[in-house]
């Protein structure tokens, strides 16, 4: 079962067009719509499952795929037409061949043929204001790791924190609980390196936020450093977990020892309500053949509840 | 409503999800994957047989399938990181792969072990759900009394060429409709006697749509 888009250049400048002689002009707008409609199906499709085929009577470009994944591309263009689309692909192709579309001097039609069903793309493309992407509402600051180094001159307070000291009053204050903070300082007045959970604002001026999360050995920084810049690299939450299986692996195949050191810190650094789902999940799939180990047990379970928690919330 | 659903028409559905899928011969279930949709797309996952890979793939097989509720839609990318870890650590040359819990206790990874366990389709997919879930995903000990016909293995052994006495050591004689049907429920672990109850009314579907 098959779905087929079609584009059919009928007029250019009130003159009927056929493939057998074509102005420049039309060539023009036609080879530009061609190609945006390739580029459509192929942000989503297979180029395998696709079957394009251009045919005579008028300039006609039609595209072929399996029902499933043409119904998708037909749903994803139907909200681009609603100005609701956050798919970048799509509703930049979709722009050129809106702009075609609009033109007076050229006559097109846009199909979409689902069984015996034909919808008409081209007066609603026509109507509709130009296609743009919908910027995702984002929130105002994001949640990423990070690890910063200072000097530690100063620690308590009803609501815990300490202070990274860097001279001329330049400080910064990273919140952490009572008990980190009772763990923290025996750490006072050292140059310590710490990993923190950084709220990011993107307003301008607004300082960032610091979570405490652990104290890192000074050995473990640059191995670490190198696994959060490519875990923050990738924006799609698959490729990041991948990197963070990865990395894992990566050190229990160095050493056992290793592998339990640099674990036992990601559950502690992974333990915010802040983070996706996904991220705590992967880690207690990970970390599930060591539940009942010592050292594990209690960081492992408090990583649990946040999980469960976030559950019911989502 | 019933849930089955054939996966190539799937296509209404705007969360993602993870369903237990099944390619039937008639009204008999020979294969099971994992069917899975993400982002828009949907893909199949799956271990075709010794000397294959794990593949994930774009869907192709015409399947059925029903979504299992014990997967969150935010916790399909978890999912599908961990199907690739197995993948990436799989050693299908001899068909060994490991439960989805990649490292015994002591940290040692699984795949460096020659304590293999020989792989059926249905054998992948339970393992990626007992690695995935806290819970065991199956009451095991449910499944290991000999009274479960083995029509299933003896196909796939003459199938894929294999010596069925040494797959019986590891097959838990669990065929690719019960898993299909363990996508009905939610309590962990799931029960032999659940699953058969829901067996007679799943056979009437593929029964009717056979016809």
């Amino acid at each position: 079962m098959s779905n087929k888009l079609e584009i059919i250049l009928s007029q250019a400048n009130n003159q009927p067009v056929k493939l057998a002689s074509m102005s420049s002009d039309a060539l023009d707008s036609f080879l530009k719509v061609v190609s945006a409609l390739k580029a459509i199906t192929e942000s989503t499709i297979n180029k395998e499952e696709l079957c394009f085929s251009i045919q005579e009577g008028s300039a006609m470009c039609a595209v072929e795929a399996p029902a499933q994944f043409m119904n998708s591309i037909y749903e994803e263009m139907d909200l681009a037409i609603q100005g609701k689309s956050d798919d970048k692909e799509i509703t930049k192709y979709l722009r050129i061949i809106q702009e075609q579309i609009k033109k007076e001097s050229f006559a097109y039609q846009f199909k979409y043929k689902e069984n015996a069903n034909t919808i008409n793309i081209d007066k609603s493309l026509r109507n509709a204001k130009k296609i743009t992407v919908k910027r995702k509402t984002r929130e105002p600051y994001q949640y990423k790791l990070k690890i910063l180094s200072g000097y530690l001159n100063q620690i308590g307070g009803q609501n815990p924190n300490y202070h990274f000291d860097y001279g001329l009053k330049d400080s910064i204050t990273i919140d952490c609980s009572k008990h980190d903070a009772m763990n923290v300082i025996n750490y006072l007045y050292q140059d310590v390196q710490a990993l923190l959970l950084t709220k990011e604002w993107k307003i301008k001026d607004k300082k960032d936020d610091y979570i405490h999360k652990v104290i890192l050995d000074k050995s473990l920084v640059p191995i670490f450093k190198e696994f959060i810049t490519s875990y923050y690299k990738h924006e799609d939450l698959v490729e990041k977990l991948t990197i963070l299986h990865d990395f894992v692996d990566e050190q229990f195949r160095l050493s056992n020892d290793s592998g339990f050191k640099f674990l036992k810190h990601l559950l502690i650094a992974f333990n915010d309500k802040n983070y996706h789902l996904s991220e705590i999940k992967t880690l207690l799939i990970i970390s599930k053949p060591f539940k009942e180990k010592t050292e594990f047990k209690k960081l492992r379970d408090d990583l649990f509840l946040t999980y469960q928690n976030k559950k019911v919330n989502v | 409503m019933f849930e089955i659903t054939r996966s190539r028409i799937e296509s209404d559905r705007i969360s993602d999800f993870v369903a237990l899928g099944n390619l039937v011969n008639g009204a008999v279930s020979y294969h099971s994957a994992f069917i899975i949709k993400y982002n828009r797309m949907i893909y199949e996952i799956h271990y075709p047989g010794p000397g294959e890979g794990i593949e994930i793939e774009n869907l192709k097989g015409d399947y059925f399938h029903k979504i299992t509720d014990t997967i969150l839609p935010e916790e399909v990318p978890a999912f599908i990181a961990l199907c690739k870890n197995i993948q990436k650590n799989a050693n299908p040359e001899y068909g060994f792969f490991y439960s989805g819990e990649s490292y015994d206790v002591n940290g040692n990874h699984l795949s460096n072990q020659d304590i293999g366990e020989v792989m059926t389709c249905v054998g992948f997919c339970i393992n990626v759900m007992k690695g995935y879930h806290e819970e065991d995903y199956l009451e095991f000990t449910d499944w290991q009394s000999e009274s479960q016909s083995t029509k299933y293995l003896e196909e796939y052994c003459k199938i894929h060429n294999l010596d069925i006495d040494k797959i019986r050591a590891f097959h838990r004689r669990i065929t690719p409709r019960e898993f299909l049907i363990s996508g009905f429920y939610n309590n962990l672990p799931i029960e032999k006697k659940e699953i058969e109850k829901k067996e007679p009314e799943v056979q009437e579907y593929f029964e009717t749509i056979s016809n």
